[in-house]
């Protein structure tokens, strides 16, 4: 027997002996005493304090439900300045490096920008840091310098702004040294740039994908009624102290609802959930009608608040894929949404059921499995611009021009005759003019072997809004493009990836390959552009390597935003893989910060082309044509 | 920063049917003490500090306001207010709580716009219910015991009043 127990025991006997003395007064030895009732009710006033103050420590629960309706957003890369400057190519800046201070870092920053970008002299470049010459901007350049402070640095220092706006027009004047702008929508608050990363509070991150990791079933109290308790309490204490009936009799309304607080069972939820679709195979774009019914399985649930599992790469565009119910037993609900669909496969998640008692003040949580999965590929729309393929010929027969004479379109070399040329390659006109036999060359038109190479690691799911798509699926949207325009120009393509050597289709060509690649680029898990693979595969470079064919060259989609990738592509080019990089550009403008990301990765790419590996800067907006259009840089 | 737009977020403000009706209740717990000059000032204040929490969605908002009609109620009570407006004022008070801090609780987790009346409907009916029999049975103990009780049989039931709080509460230690 527990202490609640016995409270019970001894609370509901000294209620009857009251009610007994009530009737008959005098029947049972109870203190008659005016002083020991005020005391009671000073009492009662202190554990309604103890109460209320405790009530507001613990707050009501409920169940957080996440964003369903809302893609998930791609991490925006240098929202977090102590991010951007970790591994910032030129610098020796690690990870959780605590020894140096944040000024310290953005000297190293900006003389590495000065040295990797305008070629100056890295002593020189130092010098120039220490001086205070390589910027116009005063603030950023004296925040830098290592001369004292003045006097009326020191005294703004003490109020911590100045550290903080200094430091903001430093990054800002370092991303500057690339010819990074200040973007149009950059309002220059000094607040912008913080060293924690402020987005998940206002994005959805974690939110849209809280579903994964919840129990099928979880029950709790909402502690709605908590407060009432406290109101029982003080209306008693009041009234004793008050002497005043009225004040007394107004708690009975507060036990009422304690009572039934108490009384109403959490009850059994038994339900089940299905979803149709108006397409299971539809189209990139189609706007699909999910529609949702959940039936009662069990009892009377007279309130349950319904959120359908929408894939977290999916946005709701009309209707609400939540709902509010009461079901009776038997009884089912059908609600429905539309969803716009994107390529790839999706899965949808398990409905997620709250189910509070009829009282409030209990509540369940479950998930109604309700398995459905889409799957969307785009119909092949091959772009019309030629690739720039860098020159590598295979011994097949294609289109791409080589430097060798012999059948071919454009005009190469004329040289002597050889028995056995085709009489159709004999220059007639030199013939008729000098009598000299002579047989015109064309340029050898060859196939190449290409793979287009998506980048998936962790680092490549960034994007430059947290509406936009990330880089992985801009990489994806375009290989899907490239994939075709190379088989119809005769190259013999494969499918790799970034980050893991399991996905991997070896270079070919033909018609059952031209789907095999399309649909791979579509469903395959690894290429799904909504869930970040979280298999962090280790030695996938080297078992790439293994099954790449020799005389291969890459086409390599990544948005390049850290110095790792730079070392594999530039270790692939070693190995004799020609690589062009076509890089979607995830970042932005909008914080001091996310220019000196912009700035960080304007130099990553400097150095990818000063190994002579050409580099596509894909801005977003721009559609691919426009991109293959202008000519690869190369430095 | 470009952030999400307003529009793309869902709108997570308290459901429009329990604010409604947790601001009638608010105003009849108003009407009831309306002869009361304190009592009416405070209850009052409770509304409008409800309907701020309602609009801004805040549930401490919500609970001060509830907290300022219970004590608007037990003011006016205390000026000598009647037994019947004290309890009906105090069933307003909590009605106003519990259905207030549902339209918080059902906009956090479904939303605005979702369709939720019926289940609003019905907690609204149960808890209007609870209070009504509990006035009722109140008023009817109310009239039935006349002249002057006891005080040994008044401290006896306060006493077993404290004591059936704390059980409650020992039962839920969080609580």
């Amino acid at each position: 027997m527990n202490l609640r127990q016995i409270l019970i025991a001894v609370g509901v006997g000294l209620f009857g002996l009251s009610v007994l003395e009530f009737l008959q007064p005098g029947a049972v030895p109870l203190p008659d005493s005016d002083i020991l009732l005020t005391g009671l009710g000073g009492l009662a006033l202190l554990y309604t304090l103890s109460v209320a103050l405790n009530r507001r420590r613990q707050g009501l629960d409920r169940v957080e439900t996440p964003d369903v309706e809302l893609t998930r957003a791609p991490d925006v890369p240098g929202t977090d300045l102590a991010e951007t400057l970790e591994g910032f190519p030129g610098t020796g800046i690690t990870d959780g490096d605590e020894s140096r201070s944040v000024r310290h870092e953005l000297g190293e920053v900006a003389a590495a920008v000065l040295t990797g970008y305008k070629g100056v002299d890295p002593d020189e470049a130092s010098k120039q840091v220490a001086a205070g010459t390589w910027t116009d901007d005063e603030t950023a350049a004296s925040f830098l310098a290592e001369d004292e402070l003045t006097v009326s640095q020191r005294i703004r220092a003490l109020f911590g702004r100045y550290r903080r706006h200094a430091r903001n027009r430093t990054v800002t004047a370092i991303a500057g040294l690339t010819g990074v702008e200040t973007g149009e929508d950059g309002d220059e608050s000094d607040d912008e740039v913080t060293l924690h990363d402020e987005i998940d509070e206002t994005g959805t991150v974690g939110r849209t994908r809280g579903a994964d990791d919840r129990s099928p079933r979880t029950e709790r109290q909402t502690h709605h009624w908590t407060g009432v308790s406290a109101v029982v309490l003080l209306c008693v204490g009041l009234g004793l102290l008050l002497s005043e009936q009225a004040v007394l009799l107004a708690g009975v309304v507060a036990v009422g609802y304690a009572a039934y607080a108490r009384a109403t069972p959490q009850g059994t939820v038994e339900l089940s959930a299905s979803r149709s679709l108006s397409d299971t195979d539809p189209e990139p774009g189609d706007e699909l009608s999910v529609t949702v019914t959940v039936t009662n399985n069990g009892g009377f649930c007279p309130d349950l608040r319904l959120v359908d599992g929408v894939p977290g790469s999916l946005a709701v565009t009309d209707g609400s894929p939540r709902r509010g119910a009461t079901l009776r037993a038997g009884e089912s609900i059908t609600f429905s949404y539309s969803v716009t669909a994107r390529p790839g496969t999706h899965e949808f998640g398990p409905v997620l059921v709250v189910a509070r008692n009829l009282a409030n003040s209990g509540e369940q949580e479950l998930l109604v499995d309700a398995a459905t999965t889409i799957t969307a590929v785009p119909a092949p729309r091959p772009v019309r611009e030629s690739i720039p393929l860098r020159q590598q010929p295979t011994q097949y027969a294609g289109r791409a021009p080589t430097d060798t004479g012999g059948e071919g379109v454009e005009f190469h070399t004329v040289r002597e005759y050889h028995p056995g040329d085709s009489m159709s390659r004999i220059d007639w006109n030199r013939r008729a003019r000098t009598g000299e036999l002579t047989t015109v060359e064309f340029r050898r038109e060859r196939a190449t072997r290409v793979v287009l190479m998506v980048d998936v690691r962790p680092e490549a799911y960034v994007g430059h809004s947290p509406g936009a798509a990330n880089a992985v699926e801009r990489s994806i949207d375009a290989a899907q493009r490239l994939f075709p325009t190379l088989l119809d120009e005769g190259h013999l393509v494969g499918i790799g990836t970034f980050g893991t050597a399991e996905t991997f289709l070896p270079p070919d060509t033909g018609t059952s390959h031209r789907q095999r690649g399309r649909d791979l680029l579509a469903t395959d898990p690894v290429l799904n552009a909504d869930v970040e693979s979280d298999s962090h595969e280790r030695y996938w470079l080297s078992r790439l390597r293994q099954q790449l064919p020799a005389n291969t060259q890459l086409l390599v989609f990544s948005p390049v935003v850290d110095a790792r990738v730079v070392r594999i592509l530039r270790r692939l080019e070693a190995y004799d893989y020609p690589t062009t990089v076509i890089s979607p550009d995830p970042t932005t403008t909008a914080t001091p910060s996310c220019r000196l990301m912009r700035a960080r990765r304007r130099l990553l790419l400097t150095e990818l082309r000063q190994t002579g590996i050409p580099v596509f800067d894909w801005a977003p907006e721009t559609p691919i044509e426009e991109i293959l259009k202008q000519e690869a840089r190369t430095v | 920063m470009t952030q999400w737009e307003p529009s793309d977020r869902i709108d997570r403000s308290p459901t429009y049917v329990s604010s409604a009706l947790a601001l009638a209740a608010g105003v009849l717990t108003v009407t009831v003490t309306a002869d009361l000059a304190t009592g009416l000032v405070t209850c009052v204040a409770g509304v409008v500090v409800l309907a701020v929490g309602l609009t801004v969605g805040r549930q401490w908002v919500v609970t001060a306001a509830s907290a300022l009609l219970v004590v608007g109620v037990l003011l006016a009570a205390a000026e000598g207010a009647a037994v019947v407006a004290a309890l009906i004022g105090m069933m307003g008070a909590l009605l106003a709580f519990d259905l207030a801090s549902t339209a918080v609780d059902l906009g956090e987790q479904l939303g605005r716009e979702t369709a939720t009346a019926r289940v609003e409907l019905l907690h609204a009916g149960a808890s209007t219910l609870v209070g009504l029999v509990t006035v009722v049975v109140a008023f009817a103990v109310n009239q039935s015991v006349t002249g002057d009780q006891p005080v040994s049989a008044v401290l006896g039931l306060v006493i077993a009043v404290l004591l059936l709080v704390a059980a409650l509460r020992r039962a839920d230690p969080v609580a």
